[in-house]
């Protein structure tokens, strides 16, 4: 141990009252932290990531699973970036949110531009979040109306 | 600005921009964007998926219901016979 440094206490004081509350405000916190060691735990609990991203994805086939890479978001939302093309007479969706067990749409009918929403379905897809990533799984089914258009560009984002 | 492609099974299931997937080129963005563009109609008998050779395969679809005007909860509800 070597003792080399003269320390000016109130300052040193001041500087560690002011990380603690920066801890605090992160944490929601109240309660006095002990240098070092409650400070490296409570920076530790901190979850990683979070923040928001966002991205943009164009569906190339109808059907599989679509992943969203947003490391501690909670939320998705994702809508057409441009026009929706009415003309297939296929029904798509316009726009979703979802979170992990939950899914909401609006979307169009087969036959053209009557839009019908869908609040929290339950079922197709279903929405899970592990490993940083959005993943929504429309399952063996070949053919269901709840999936983005396929050639059209959607923007998304997560927080 | 970084571009993905998201492949399933052998088969491409989206592209995008942002984090995710497998990241691509630019100008393999624009190919398989392009590829995307000039997709076989759909039907309501028949889907196409694009293989990772960026060729269309068909497929036959179930027949589709038409999406209903009424939502989940209100279904099950009317089902149940509960209250609308």
């Amino acid at each position: 141990m070597s003792v080399d440094k003269l320390v000016d206490s109130t300052a040193l004081d001041t500087s560690l009252t002011a990380i603690a509350d920066a801890i605090r405000a992160k944490t929601g916190g109240s309660s006095q932290l002990v240098f070092p060691m409650q400070f490296v735990s409570e920076i530790g609990n901190i979850p990683s990531g979070g923040g928001s991203y966002s991205g943009t994805f164009t569906p190339a086939s109808r059907q599989f699973t679509y992943t969203f890479y947003a490391p501690g978001c909670t939320y998705l939302a994702c809508g057409l970036t441009g026009t929706a093309d009415l003309t297939t007479g296929v029904a798509f969706v316009y726009a979703f949110f979802c979170y992990a067990g939950h899914y909401y749409c609006s979307r169009s009918s087969n036959s053209g531009n009557s839009a019908a929403g869908d609040a929290n379905v339950s079922s197709n897809p279903t929405v899970t979040y592990a490993n940083d990533t959005f993943t929504l799984n429309w399952g063996a089914q070949s053919n269901i109306t709840k999936v983005p258009q396929v050639g059209s560009e959607y923007t998304w984002c997560a927080w | 600005m970084r571009y993905y492609k998201q492949v399933e099974n052998g088969y491409i299931a989206s592209i995008g921009t942002g984090d995710g997937g497998t990241e691509i080129t630019e100008a393999e963005y624009t190919e398989i964007m392009t590829v995307i563009q000039n997709r076989p109609q759909e039907t309501q008998t028949t889907g196409y998926r694009l293989k990772e050779n960026l060729t269309w395969e068909s497929y036959e679809k179930e027949p589709e219901p038409e999406p209903s005007e009424i939502d989940e909860t209100e279904a099950f509800n009317i089902l149940i016979g509960g209250a609308a």
